[in-house]
């Protein structure tokens, strides 16, 4: 596998470690697990599932800042509802004798919860090749045609992010400063023509949606 | 002795949904297993179209007005689902990157006799020698995304060759590729054709087609204007065209 580390949002990145090794059912359901629990568990034990998180990434050996840089636009959504608490919750909590302000440590907790709650699945898109994916959503009962559409979607992500960069580049090349008009316009009719072939073509190799 | 008919497309007429212009205007053509044959014609001429119509893609997928028959082997396509046409034909489309979207050129080639409920070991061994066959044996297990474009193309006919399928359509194979990877390709039709299997390659460009295939269909304005050997490649019928001229009618003209 030769994609590079970071290039995009859902790129698989192929490592030998243990969590890539790890069936992809099993994956799926320790995920699910792990998932449930961050959700459930009071807020205050939120980093602590952040460290289990930050821990993920080591044991699959993926630089787990890397990822985080290299996907900046996915900080604002964390981002955006927990400064909204911290702006906007009102009452003081004490923490070992100090009184501190509620808005500022739940924001804080909040955002950690938001963070690992994101990147946990997204580990687990860096780590299981698309057609395990499907593989493992069929196995617990998804229809063959959703858990294909999954599997395309994990890949057209990276589609559409390349062909951004490079309208980008071509929009760039013939002095446009960046309109986002003239950038969105060719992405989604690449996007629907691409989309309609590749149906045809799925189509003629014998796949049939309405079976699935 | 008469070579067996494969593939049957009688009366065909089609125009495109929202479009009143036909993209083929009764067409009757049989092609005969064996066959190598190459459809040329410019640009919007129905070319592809064609193609989709041998495969059922038109009018299944591709929705329009659509009049006629296309039987295979006497079985009319209309009754066929997908998974039993893709047995009897199978397609290159002209752009790689509209059909690849697996994570591995493996599971990308093996993706349509998996459709067809044949075992994955099996798939994947039949992917693997397909694969061998096109050169590309040592990026079985790379990204195809990542490939180059004619490497891409190869894995496109890969997909063509691991079906097994009778007719192979392929909608301007070589478009993408350098002149020694087009002599490859076509090496693997001509070779196809001499096992049995009906070849059906559009192309604009005439030289490859003139030299391999045994027959030639000229295409224009959804009407066959003609069909019959690559002799009938005449000059002033390409020059009509608008078409690269094969060096051979070329060396003619200069003459």
């Amino acid at each position: 596998m030769t994609r590079k580390q970071g290039a995009t949002m859902l790129d698989y990145v192929k490592k030998e470690s243990s969590v890539h090794s790890l069936d992809a059912r099993a994956k799926l359901a320790l995920l699910a697990a792990f998932m449930l629990a961050q959700i459930f568990a009071p807020l205050p034990y939120a980093p602590l599932f952040f460290a289990a998180t930050i821990a993920f990434y080591a044991l699959a050996r993926i630089d787990f800042l890397e990822v985080v840089l290299a996907r900046k636009a996915l900080l604002l959504l964390p981002l955006i509802p927990s400064l909204l608490r911290l702006l906007f919750e009102k009452g003081t909590v004490e923490i070992a004798g100090m009184a501190m302000p509620q808005g500022i440590l739940n924001g804080c907790l909040n955002f950690v919860f938001l963070f690992s709650l994101l990147y946990t699945p997204l580990l687990f898109a860096l780590t299981t090749a698309p057609s395990q994916v499907s593989l493992a959503l069929r196995f617990y009962g998804m229809p063959k045609r959703w858990a294909l559409i999954f599997s395309v979607a994990f890949v057209s992500v990276s589609y559409i992010q390349r062909k951004a960069e490079r309208t980008l580049v071509a929009q760039r090349a013939r002095g446009s400063s960046g309109n986002a008009l003239a950038l969105m316009l060719p992405i989604l009719h690449s996007c629907f023509r691409r989309a309609r072939t590749m149906a045809c073509s799925m189509a003629a190799r014998g796949f049939d949606a309405d079976e699935a | 002795m008469a070579k067996k008919e494969v593939l049957a497309l009688k009366g065909l007429s089609f125009s495109y949904a929202g479009k009143a212009q036909k993209a083929l205007d009764s067409v009757t053509l049989t092609f005969s297993e064996g066959e190598f044959v190459g459809i040329i014609g410019p640009v919007g001429s129905g070319k592809t179209t064609l193609l989709c119509c041998c495969n059922g893609l038109v009018p299944k997928e591709i929705r329009g007005k659509f009049e006629g028959r296309v039987k295979f082997l006497g079985n009319d396509l209309a009754r066929m689902g997908f998974p039993e046409i893709s047995r009897a034909a199978s397609m290159v489309f002209q752009d790689p990157n509209d059909q690849i979207f697996n994570l591995t050129v493996e599971e990308e080639v093996a993706f349509g006799l998996l459709n067809r409920g044949m075992p994955r070991d099996e798939a994947l061994a039949a992917a693997r020698a397909a694969v061998a066959r096109v050169g590309l044996s040592e990026k079985l297990h790379e990204d195809p995304s990542e490939l180059s474009s004619g490497q891409k193309q190869m894995v496109a006919i890969a997909c063509a060759l691991a079906a097994d399928s009778r007719v192979i359509l392929l909608d301007e194979p070589v478009s993408s590729l350098d002149w020694r990877s087009s002599q490859e390709v076509y090496s693997i039709l001509d070779a196809l054709a001499r096992e049995g299997r009906t070849v059906i390659a559009t192309e604009q460009d005439t030289s490859l087609l003139s030299r391999h295939a045994t027959r030639i269909i000229v295409i224009d304005q959804g009407r066959v204007a003609a069909d019959g050997s690559a002799r009938l490649l005449t000059a002033s019928l390409i020059e009509k065209l608008g078409l690269r001229p094969p060096a051979a009618v070329a060396r003619r003209r200069k003459k």
